[in-house]
């Protein structure tokens, strides 16, 4: 399947020109260098931004959380709450294995998954506190 | 995109100046519907370039000795405008001149040049040569438009010239020599390219319309002082005014080098 996620650079373009700031007028609010700027945008470093650098960048920007989460999710800097997640899963292989499957699956899909497991999970605290 | 629904014929030199005037007028009207509210002067060039969807990069070209490169226009994966950072003072101490680079590489885009083909290219290229649109378009200096002094133009071009003759009697016993003479001759668009980009970027800063318009209000063309304060609403330099208006006949220059005004042709029918 062909992966049709923007990089970095280019989330950070289409935002900025959606909120209608120019790069020199984000790269001064965030005292960035005017040229580093035009380099993030273009996807010209080997390493990702940092956390912090994202969110100045979406501060400046007036960015609302989903659109720092793509920021970050562009970044491959995932959320704090995602970051916890994958470090669970790592420490319980069956965990790492369900969540590998499930990136797999389409959106939908994995909507339903999450519902159906929610749902598993409600039913087993019920059963726990009817045994009680 | 900004120029949906703009037709721009094939590149080529046979492209006119008041075809290459309309379609920057197009863009410039395209550019003021976007940005409600805007006259269409001063533009923004900034964000003329980010509606037309064209990134931008600043960062450093490298530039033969002698030779100054300040933006360059690269087709490949969807067009990149890079603006030589060697220049960002120049660049922010002179406003002007930086969007007037802008407003060439964008002509660049416009006006499909990068679509070229090689057999209509200019006659002084090599057969071995790279062809045009697998480089990129940098952006000769174009100094006197920039309101740059006589003096600076002439020692510029002198120095240019001088470094050529060096090349061209070294190139046929040193290697390097000569390649640094390919790169000169290759990495300049050619000639009627540069001249339709400039005058993109002319009629874009200064469209023909608004121009109009603003020139019913009367203004004495018996002194410079006119064309100044014309530049100064468009926010282009005074020698690009001047340009503007000569093209435009509604100035022109007298033997005395002092302006006037044009006096208006009879427009008559070639069949009349």
């Amino acid at each position: 399947m062909e992966c049709d996620r923007l990089t970095f650079g280019k989330t950070l373009q289409r935002l900025r020109r959606e909120k209608d700031m120019t790069q020199r007028e984000v790269a001064q609010a965030i005292e960035m260098d005017y040229s580093y700027f035009s380099r993030l945008e273009n996807d010209r470093f080997d390493s990702k931004p940092t956390r912090e650098t994202i969110d100045k960048i979406a501060e400046a920007l007036g960015c609302t959380e989903d659109e720092r989460g793509e920021l970050l999710a562009a970044a491959g800097r995932i959320d704090e709450e995602l970051e916890k997640a994958a470090l669970i899963a790592g420490e319980k292989p069956a965990l790492g294995k369900l969540f590998r499957a499930a990136v797999r699956l389409p959106l939908d899909r994995i909507e339903e998954l999450a519902d159906q497991v929610e749902s598993e999970v409600e039913n087993s605290r019920k059963e726990k506190q009817r045994r009680k | 995109m900004l120029t949906d629904g703009i037709e721009v014929p094939a590149p080529s030199r046979f492209v006119s100046n008041e075809k290459v005037d309309e379609i920057a007028t197009r863009c410039n009207q395209a550019y003021r519907t976007r940005r409600k509210g805007n006259p269409g002067y001063p533009v923004d060039m900034d964000r003329f370039i980010d509606l037309l969807e064209v990134p931008v990069i600043r960062e450093e070209i490298e530039e033969p000795e002698d030779a100054a490169f300040f933006a360059s226009y690269t087709p490949e994966d969807g067009g990149l405008i890079t603006v030589n950072s060697r220049h960002e003072e120049l660049f922010v101490s002179r406003p002007d001149v930086y969007a007037a680079c802008l407003g060439h590489e964008a002509g660049h885009r416009v006006l499909r040049h990068s679509e070229q083909p090689v057999s209509d290219d200019d006659a002084s290229r090599l057969p071995n040569d790279v062809p045009s649109h697998q480089q990129r378009l940098l952006h000769k200096s174009s100094w006197h438009q920039y309101g740059l002094s006589r003096d600076e133009v002439g020692k510029m071009i002198e120095r240019r010239n001088a470094l050529r003759d060096r090349l061209v009697r070294n190139a046929l016993v040193n290697e390097k020599a000569r390649q640094a003479l390919e790169q000169m001759n290759n990495r300049f668009e050619p000639e009627w390219m540069f001249r339709q980009a400039e005058h993109f970027s002319l009629c874009l800063r200064i469209p023909h319309d608004c121009l109009s318009e603003m020139l019913k209000e009367g203004w004495d063309f018996t002194g410079w002082a006119a064309v100044y304060r014309l530049a100064e609403r468009f926010g282009v330099s005074g020698t690009m005014m001047k340009i503007r208006l000569l093209k435009l006949r509604v100035l022109e220059v007298g033997a005395d080098g002092s302006p006037r005004p044009c006096p208006p042709i009879a427009q008559v029918g070639l069949f009349d």
